[in-house]
This record gives structure tokens, C-alpha cells and sequence, in this order.
């Protein structure tokens, strides 16, 4: 049993609500949102996804977590992302241009969480100690799956893994990401196999 | 190679020796049987007692049988197919995937050969077969005989005296016309509900005999296009991608039938709104709702089962049959219905596979061993039972998702286990700690707690033998770091 701290995208906590609770069966599981404080110690596996991602990586900069896994996150904040969290307040600029071709979810998206990215420190990606788990979207337009591989080049102890998903990899294959963890929490030095 | 019986006499009859023995040429025997050619291990023999391969799709004929599981996905991932014609197949076009498979491994298939008794010959370390067609010997035995082979008939009074024509849904008599003809369908189940509709749309009347209510959703069928089918075959990895997506979608489902109450209410929601709208009748709907949780039993798809009880006026009676009296069929109810034909969609033996009597072991019989209920160390191999796999046996169901994918995990330990330096033997500590963290797991869940009867438990003891109680790659993950524990250097796993 192993212990999860979840820090959401722009969703908030529906972006976790597949993957918390199935986590939680075997796992003590706690999910902060972007704005909440957060609190780790030397045995938390923190784990966070899209501009959860980009806080998870920062605060594993400087304190103490057991592992980290990035999902969707970034390693720089470019105009293109920028430009997309402004367009990201039309609901369906936002669904549409979140999710891969292969699918017909509809992500959530809270506006107030779309003004964060700005204010969002920098990750010093060189400062992360812990075993780190990439996971990046083959057709994420938002983050864009590059930015996943700069995580993985910055972080010294990091395995990287693509998903074909969109930027919504969460809500898209919540089981896939959820078996990407359990794995990860048993054998943090193996790249977890996609088992489907 | 063969060699002579230890009892030869001066005419020696040589005993065909074979690696592998496999029992079954289903998914499960005919898919170790290419896995096994393709790796280079050609010393195998697989012995189906038909006269074809193809295992429940073989024996499965009856009017609208079809599969619940999207057909690229309830397929092999080394045998792709890109013709499938829609979403979901047709049972002849499963039989026909699984004969074109066989193909490859066709001159190692005896047909006609049932295997009669399986013996652990201890002193020469090999199973002894003898089949129909003699005997052979092997150094490793596979049992690949599925789990939903053999029907089940329930106890009825006075069946033999029935007057009209009756036959199981897994034994189809074609030669039977429903025209013009009143038609008992015993059972509610996933065979029962495809074939009541197709009976109904031509018999005179049909009666439905309801143990249980089933719930049913949706069936999101389609055609694939010309264009569609033109990629998948010309670029296999399109179908590569779309079995991933049908595959990941699926395993969301476990989630409503384990540890999360909002989607088992959404998924209980999404049932009873498809009733809703299948039956207009509030009264005839409300003995069609289920009394259990849903996910207890195997959740159902269909279109058109709701609607034809009221499009064709078949009667439900909301109990088993009970006994029959001439032409007529009565229900546990009192209820009588004259009736020509009784269709049995009552399933199989399942908690109890027959094969189990025929394999004798060290010191007993796989029956005796599984007297308690079946139970294997990762569901595949059985202590006391050396240089044996079970396929599609103990807790190696699933409901949510592919039963291809969880033969092809078990297909996957037993090439491993057969790689040089592997235990290929189990002690019962391993079984037991194996058979204790499934029940374990198993306690409380929708299936044992779920307040219905259901095959994937087992009556004699209220286990659950028949089902993985998580997720497809959660089992695939477990077979293999159990198979990883077959080379620890002493030998057995702990």
C-alpha cells in the first residue's frame, strides 16, 4: 500500500473521479486541487496531471516525495499554451481541442483554473531527485506531447511513456492511467508495460 | 517420437508420444497452438473431441448468436482480423475467424479424439492420454476445454414424458420449424436473450420461463465501412489502436461492478432507462427489473429483447419451470402452458467442469482436488497435478471485459512457464496463498454479496471460482510476476 497525493487539471477533482476511488481500493489516496496547499513527506508518490503536472514538478523540486508522475504537464509555459487557456473559456473550443481523435468525451474545464497556468512557477526540473514516471498524449494540442519528453530530458531518474490520447488522457483512458500508477507504485525502477 | 507402453508385449504397439498435449481446439487451444508453432515448439498435439474447432462458436448455432464483446477485441492480438463486418460478430463469423486460425496448426489437430482419462504417470514424469483413438503420452498436459462447454439442464418433473420437441441452446436441432409452433424459452440468460426475439418473430407464441430478471443495455452495433475495413487491412496497426481503445473503455467497467457506487448506480440508471424504453407495460416491466444489484450476474446486450414481449405477445412467467405433464409446461409458479417445442437457454456446467473427473493426479482426481471449489496457483497451475495448465479455468472470467484477453494472459504464463528452468510444478502452500488473497478479494464484492445466483459461484460453497475479481490487466500483471516466481532457484514458488 503505497500513498497518493492526486493534484488534477482543469477540471479539478472530476478529472480523478475514475481514477481516485479504483486507487483508493488498494492505496491511501488523497486529491489536492491546483490551489489547495499541498503536503508531502519522503513517502508520498505525488501525482499530477496538466497544470497539476506543472505544480507536482516544482514542489518535488524542493520538498520531499517518494516519486513523482508527470501526465500531460509542461516543461516550459509557451505563448502557444497560453494562447489556448485564453481561447479555453469557449466550452467548446476547449472539448474539442482536449481529446484525441479517438474519442467522444467531454472534458470539464473551470475557467478560474485556465488563469492559473500563468502564475504557475517553472519547475527546476534539474533539482528532481525521486524516480519519475513521464507520461505524455501522442495528440495533446495543448501541452503538446514535446513538452512531456523536455520533462523527461530535465528530470535525472525518468522513464517516459506516450499515450494516444489528447490532452485529456485522464478522462479519456482513466483505466490505462490507473494501471500506469498501480505499476509504478510496485516497481517505480520499471517502465510499467501497457498491458492492453 | 513414440515409444512402447512399460507393459509391451512381443507386438509392440508404439504409444505416440507428444510435448504438449492439448485438450480443446477452442480460442484457448487453438491460440497456444499458434503461439507455440510460431516460437519454434512444433511437438504438440491438440485433441478436440468435435468434428471441427471453434469450441462454444462451434457448438453455439442457434438463431441470433452473437457475441457481447466488440469482435476486434474478442479476437486474438497475433491473429488480427480486418473483415470483421460490425462492431460486434455474429457467432458463424467467430467460427469461421477460428477455423481460418486453425489452419496454420491443422495437421497437429486430431478431430474426433476425445480424451477419456488423463493419468500423471509418476515414475516416467509424462500424462498418459487415452482418447478414442488410442493412447499417447505427454510431458506436459494443457487443459484447454473451456468453461461454458457442456450444457445444463435443470431437474424438471416428468421431462421425459414431454410430447413435443425440446433441445438446449447450445444443441440447436435446425431441422425444427418455429412456424406456426408455441415455444418455451426456459431461462433469461445471455443465449435466451438473443434467441427469443428471432423465435418469436415466426413461432405462433412463445412463453418465457424467468429464474431471475437480467439486466440488460444497449447494444451500440454498427457496420464498419468499406473504408474502415480497407484501412484495417492495410495498415494493421489501426486495428492495433482500435483494440487498445475498445480495450481501455472496457476495463472502465469494473469500476461499476467494484468500489465505486456512483457508476454502479449510473450503470443500474442506464439498465432500467433501456427497459423503460423497451416496455411500455409498467406492469410487465416491473417483472422484468431485477431484484439484485447489477454486475451480480453477467450483464446483458440487447435490442431487442424488451420490445418483443410486447411486438409478439410472449408470455414471461416469473419462475423456473418446474415439471411438464404431456404438451404442457408448468412453472414453479402453478402456472400451465401448453406448449410443441422447449428451447433450454439454461446454460452450462460451469463451478463443476466434467473434464475434472478424468484427470487423475499424485493422489487424486481433479474433481476430488476440487471438491471445495476449482482453485489454481495463478489460476493456471494445480498442485498435486504436475506438468498440467488449466486454460480458461479457476477465476480466469471476467465480466467486463474480452475473455480472448484473459486467455491469451494464461496462453502467455504457460509459454513462459515452459521456457527452460521453470518450476513446472506448484506446491499446495502457493495454491493455497493464491486461492486465499482471491477469496479474500472476492468477499463482499457485487458477486458474492450481490444478493443473486449466478454462475460465476460456485452453489456447493458460495466461492467465486469462475471470476477474476478485478481488472483484465490487473490479472495479466499478477500471471506474470506468478510466472516470474516458477524460476526462483529452489524451485516452486512460496
Amino acid at each position: 500500500m503505497s500513498r497518493f497525493v492526486l493534484i488534477p487539471g482543469f477540471g479539478g477533482a472530476a478529472d480523478v473521479d475514475f481514477v481516485a476511488p479504483m486507487l483508493a481500493r488498494e492505496h491511501e489516496v488523497s486529491v489536492v486541487e491546483a490551489t489547495d496547499p499541498l503536503v508531502t513527506d519522503a513517502d508520498t508518490i505525488l501525482v499530477g496531471y496538466s497544470l497539476g503536472a506543472v505544480r507536482a514538478a516544482a514542489h518535488a523540486a524542493t520538498h520531499p516525495v517518494s516519486a513523482l508522475v508527470l501526465l500531460c504537464g509542461w516543461a516550459q509555459l509557451t505563448p502557444r499554451l497560453l494562447d489556448w487557456t485564453r481561447h479555453a473559456h469557449d466550452e467548446a473550443f476547449a472539448r474539442h481541442t482536449m481529446v484525441g481523435p479517438d474519442s467522444d468525451r467531454a472534458p470539464l474545464v473551470r475557467p478560474e483554473l485556465l488563469d492559473l497556468v500563468e502564475t504557475l512557477p517553472v519547475p527546476r526540473l534539474g533539482d528532481i531527485r525521486c524516480p519519475t514516471l513521464v507520461i505524455g498524449a501522442r495528440y495533446d494540442l495543448v501541452a503538446m506531447a514535446h513538452q512531456s519528453r523536455l520533462l523527461h530530458g530535465g528530470i535525472a531518474d525518468s522513464h517516459h511513456l506516450e499515450l494516444p490520447t489528447g490532452h485529456a488522457a485522464l478522462v479519456e483512458r482513466p483505466a490505462e492511467v490507473l494501471s500506469l500508477l498501480s505499476a509504478f507504485a510496485t516497481h517505480p525502477s520499471v517502465v510499467p508495460v501497457v498491458a492492453g | 517420437m513414440t515409444e512402447s507402453l512399460p507393459e509391451s508385449r512381443s507386438h509392440v504397439t508404439p504409444v505416440p508420444h507428444t510435448d504438449v498435449a492439448i485438450v480443446g481446439a477452442g480460442f484457448a487451444g487453438i491460440g497456444l497452438a499458434l503461439r507455440l508453432q510460431r516460437s519454434g515448439q512444433t511437438d504438440f498435439t491438440v485433441f478436440e473431441r468435435a468434428v471441427a474447432v471453434g469450441g462454444t462458436w462451434r457448438d453455439n448455432t442457434y438463431p441470433g448468436v452473437a457475441c457481447d464483446i466488440p469482435a476486434h477485441l474478442y479476437s486474438l492480438s497475433f491473429e488480427t482480423n480486418p473483415d470483421w463486418t460490425h462492431v460486434f460478430a455474429q457467432g458463424h463469423q467467430i467460427r469461421d475467424y477460428l477455423e481460418r486460425a486453425a489452419d496454420e496448426v491443422r495437421p497437429r489437430i486430431r478431430l474426433k479424439s476425445p480424451v477419456l482419462d488423463m493419468q500423471w504417470d509418476e515414475d516416467r514424469e509424462r500424462w498418459i492420454l487415452d482418447t478414442l483413438a488410442g493412447r499417447h503420452t505427454a510431458r506436459v498436459l494443457v487443459l484447454a476445454c473451456g468453461r461454458l462447454a457442456d450444457p445444463y439442464i435443470p431437474n424438471i418433473e416428468a421431462l421425459e414424458g414431454f410430447t413435443g420437441e425440446l433441445f438446449h441452446s447450445a444443441r440447436w436441432d435446425h431441422d425444427v420449424d418455429f412456424a406456426g409452433k408455441r415455444v418455451a424459452v426456459v431461462g433469461s440468460g445471455a443465449s435466451a436473450v438473443q434467441l427469443m426475439p428471432r423465435i418469436a418473430e415466426v413461432a405462433e407464441h412463445v412463453t418465457v420461463f424467468q429464474r431471475s430478471a437480467p439486466y440488460v443495455v444497449p447494444r451500440a452495433d454498427r457496420a464498419y465501412t468499406d473504408a474502415e475495413r480497407g484501412l484495417f487491412a492495410k495498415d494493421p496497426s489501426e486495428i492495433t489502436r482500435l483494440r487498445s481503445q475498445l480495450f481501455w473503455a472496457a476495463e472502465e467497467g469494473f469500476a461499476e461492478r467494484a468500489g465505486d457506487p456512483s457508476r454502479t448506480e449510473a450503470a443500474r440508471d442506464r439498465a432500467l432507462t433501456h427497459l423503460a424504453a423497451g416496455v411500455a407495460d409498467p406492469r410487465l416491466r416491473e417483472r422484468l427489473t431485477p431484484n439484485y444489484e447489477i454486475g451480480c450476474k453477467r450483464v446483458l446486450i440487447s435490442n431487442d429483447y424488451f420490445p418483443a414481449f410486447e411486438r409478439y405477445g410472449v408470455t414471461l412467467v416469473t419462475s423456473p419451470i418446474a415439471a411438464v405433464d404431456g404438451g404442457t409446461a408448468i412453472g414453479a409458479d402453478g402456472s400451465a402452458h401448453d406448449v410443441d417445442v422447449i428451447v433450454f437457454a439454461t446454460g452450462f456446467l460451469a463451478a463443476e467442469q466434467p473434464y475434472a473427473a478424468h484427470v487423475r493426479g499424485r493422489d487424486e482426481t481433479l474433481a476430488e482436488h476440487w471438491a471445495g471449489g476449482m482453485r489454481a496457483y495463478a489460476s493456471t497451475m494445480v498442485a498435486g497435478f504436475p506438468q498440467l495448465f488449466v486454460l480458461d479455468g479457476p477465476n480466469a472470467g471476467l465480466g467486463h471485459n474480452s475473455a480472448i484477453h484473459m486467455i491469451e494472459s494464461q496462453i502467455e504464463f504457460v509459454l513462459n512457464a515452459l521456457a527452460p528452468g521453470r518450476a513446472l510444478e506448484v506446491s499446495p502452500a502457493a495454491e493455497d496463498a493464491w486461492t486465499r488473497q482471491l477469496d479474500a478479494r472476492a468477499e463482499g464484492t457485487v458477486w458474492t454479496a450481490g444478493g443473486c445466483e449466478s454462475w460465476y459461484v460456485d452453489p456447493r460453497n458460495g466461492r467465486l471460482t469462475l471470476l477474476w475479481p478485478g481488472f483484465a490487466h490487473g490479472f495479466r500483471g499478477a500471471l506474470a510476476e506468478a510466472a516470474a516466481l516458477l524460476a526462483l532457484p529452489e524451485g516452486n514458488p512460496v
